[in-house]
């Protein structure tokens, strides 16, 4: 999570002053220019763009050094003017949130004052000492990493959700504080989440699990019942991670993840940090870690390999994170909480409303982030809490849902038991939505990117020593 | 080429260090004549585009824009039309004397690009975008009528015909951004037609002023090519996810 405390930006009275200098026909030509790249623009991109765009990152370009930034100087202006960048979507109405990344009025003045001055360089003697970014790709600086098998993702076809679990890369009791996934080829992963749970005798170490599930010839499940995965029985089939034989048998998968996905990469979603709430996963020793794995074709074959950092604690910290579906065992497991089986989507309908999800809070918790979820299709999303006197509270709402910005809404409330959260989706399967496969299809409740859904994450702390059994109750 | 525009293709040269893999590369037309290029391979698999020079320049006038949008990700095709740069040879080598027997040939010479990109290991060979100047517009456009794996088109100073305007207005799925100067003849006129009859609501048109003619409107407006790469980024994305699904 980023601290905005320490950001650099010029006070409003001197850049007003700048700009105007800018502006002013007379100004002496020899004069050094009041906004330059080294004093006034580089300190804005260490604090809100580097993370991004420097090698290596999904940024297009690098923004570390003034050439690597120079040719994209009117790109950038008109980014941050129109407010495309840093990528944020939530509604501004609803400022609660302690990692918003838009940048503050101030910080576009900055920019766009600069730019419009000719992006002049400055002295470099002026320049922020540079960031020292992780090594290796990473944000997070991990204590350790885990590198998953190589996992070959055809050109074309299906790939259907999937399991594999292994021991945990912990030794003895540990605190995770902060997670980043890695992919090797993002472009392919739909996404890829984790949890931890004990292990079970049943529980085999390095083999992928997934069920079939029954398709159309476009791929849509044949069967909607509101799971993405199709039924829990059914034909089970099995590969040894580094093998390409696939076994097939009737019954049930060997193991599940009964818990929530503590971890996930998702399109555009940086990393998962605890540590500026002071907050952790406990992991005991000897647990499991279950890896839920969705790729998707794009037509060209590719082998994934995704790394996995974490940075840990041996202390316990403040508060321990509560998922939404409840620690493991203890709740209900990973259930949708809309009727999502009546899920359909008429053709070319711009603004279709799916179901209501409503959440009911048994007990008090600290509600700290939000992150939705559709796909393709997905448009807008509102969380709207509703106090336990009836008072109803807009907390969340993002107009202008992308699945390629899958972000996670950091924030901190305190939600009185009797509470209830009610989240609405809605899905644009018009022909304005660029990224919709086919206008002309119904879509219905699925797990593929062409499929549907609106899963209203959320994730909460309690006190570390708070029994967090039957915190919540989802229907 | 000026002295900033150097300077800018330096600085991206130097950037590009880190993901750029370019490579000389030659493949043969359908009638068997051999055509050169260079090859910016995407390390990661990415979409793929196809740059087609204007009729007084050859693929080089594109080096700077290449690289940046292989430095964005995507596998990048430049060559040179049989009779320009390092495609002379044979029947082929003065465009300016064989100017109809060179453009009739052009449309082969183009699928023969397409193809050889589509093959590389490296791009997805459903998701190709066309970036075309002056002459090389018509030949753009009618190469989306063809190729419908051409997911949409980038055009500098030119104009095209009939079939290429019907075309044109006939593709709600092809997003198209013109551009040209303003004091450069008829290719402003050209261009806001072209970007006019398109029927995506994305299109746009940038008109330039001082800016010279297709692809020297790169080098005399630097900011061009960073524009067209943010065009790329939005309409032809390099992820899978603005893609109809590979099921089959």
């Amino acid at each position: 999570m980023r601290r905005r405390t320490s950001l650099v930006a010029l006070p409003a009275v001197a850049l007003l002053a700048a700009v105007a200098w800018t502006a002013a026909p007379a100004a002496s030509q020899s004069a050094a220019p009041a906004v330059t790249f080294h004093k006034d623009v580089a300190p804005v991109l260490q604090q809100n763009c580097q993370s991004c765009h420097r090698p290596g990152q999904i940024g297009p370009f690098s923004m570390l050094t003034y050439k690597e930034t120079r040719p994209w100087a009117k790109a950038i202006r008109q980014a941050v003017v129109t407010r495309a960048m840093p990528p944020w979507f939530a509604d501004p109405r609803h400022e609660h949130f302690n990692n918003d990344r838009s940048l503050k009025q101030t910080e576009i003045d900055v920019i766009a004052a600069w730019v419009d001055a000719g992006a002049p360089e400055g002295n470099p003697a002026d320049a922020p000492p540079p960031v020292a970014w992780p090594a290796g790709g990473w944000q997070i600086a991990p204590d350790l990493t885990f590198e998953l098998p190589s996992y070959p993702v055809p050109a074309t076809g299906i790939v259907e959700w999937e399991r594999i679990a292994f021991p945990a890369p912990f030794k003895e009791d540990t605190w995770v504080t902060s997670v980043e996934i890695l992919p090797g080829v993002p472009a392919v992963v739909h996404h890829l989440c984790f949890g931890f749970q004990k292990h079970r005798e049943t529980t085999p170490y390095g083999v992928y699990q997934w069920m079939e599930v029954p398709r159309d010839q476009n791929g849509n499940m044949l069967k909607v019942d509101g799971t993405t995965t199709g039924p829990r029985k059914g034909i089970v089939l099995s590969r040894k991670a580094g093998s390409t034989e696939v076994t097939r048998r009737t019954g049930s998968p060997d193991f599940f993840h009964e818990g929530t996905n503590e971890f996930c990469y998702l399109p555009g979603l940086p990393y998962e940090d605890y540590r500026p709430v002071e907050a952790g996963v406990f992991v005991p020793a000897g647990s499991d870690m279950i890896v839920s794995l969705h790729y998707t074709t794009t037509g060209l074959a590719v082998v994934d390999r995704t790394r996995i950092g974490f940075t840990v604690s041996k202390d316990a910290p403040k508060k321990k994170f509560l998922p939404q579906d409840g620690a493991e065992g203890e709740n209900p497991p990973v259930a949708r909480q809309q009727a999502n089986a009546t899920l359909a989507i008429p053709p070319f309908a711009e603004n279709h409303p799916g179901p209501m999800a409503t959440i009911d809070f048994m007990k008090d918790v600290e509600l700290v982030w939000f992150r939705p979820h559709a796909h393709v299709r997905g448009k807008s999303v509102r969380y709207t809490l509703i106090h336990p006197d009836g008072r109803e509270e807009d907390v969340l709402y993002v107009p202008n849902y992308n699945f390629n910005w899958q972000l996670t809404y950091r924030t901190s409330i305190p939600i009185k038991k009797g509470s209830k959260m009610r989240v609405q989706f809605t899905y644009d399967n018009s022909t304005r939505n660029k990224y919709n496969p086919d206008p002309s299809a119904w879509v219905r409740y699925g797990g593929q990117s062409w499929e549907e859904m609106g899963t209203p994450n959320m994730g909460f702390l309690v006190d570390q020593d708070e029994d967090e059994t039957n915190a919540i109750i989802e229907r | 080429m000026t002295m900033r525009a150097a300077i800018v293709v330096g600085v991206v040269l130097l950037s590009a260090g880190v993901r750029a893999e370019q490579r000389d590369v030659t493949f043969n037309a359908a009638d068997g004549f051999t055509l050169q290029g260079t090859f910016y391979s995407a390390p990661k698999g990415g979409p793929g585009i196809l740059l087609l020079h204007q009729c007084n320049a050859d693929r080089r006038s594109y080096d700077q824009l290449a690289l940046m949008l292989n430095n964005a990700g995507y596998n990048v095709l430049s060559f040179d039309f049989r009779g320009f740069g390092g495609s002379r040879g044979g029947q082929y080598t003065d465009f300016s004397s064989q100017r109809q027997a060179v453009v009739d040939k052009m449309p082969g010479d183009v699928d023969a690009a397409l193809t050889f990109l589509a093959s590389q290991n490296t791009v997805i060979a459903r998701a190709l975008g066309v970036v075309g100047g002056s002459c090389g517009v018509n030949q753009a456009i009618q190469a989306s009528r063809r190729q419908p794996d051409v997911r949409t088109l980038v055009l500098l100073s030119g104009g095209t015909n009939a079939d290429g305007e019907a075309h044109i207005q006939a593709s709600r799925q092809l997003p198209i951004f013109g551009v040209a100067s303003e004091e450069d003849g008829g290719a402003p006129a050209s261009i806001k037609k072209i970007v006019g009859l398109s029927a995506h609501p994305d299109s746009r048109v940038q008109m330039l002023k001082n800016a010279g003619h297709a692809a020297e409107m790169l080098a005399k407006q630097e900011d061009l090519g960073a524009d067209i790469v943010i065009w790329f980024r939005a309409n032809l994305p390099v992820g899978g996810y603005g893609l109809p699904p590979a099921i089959r």
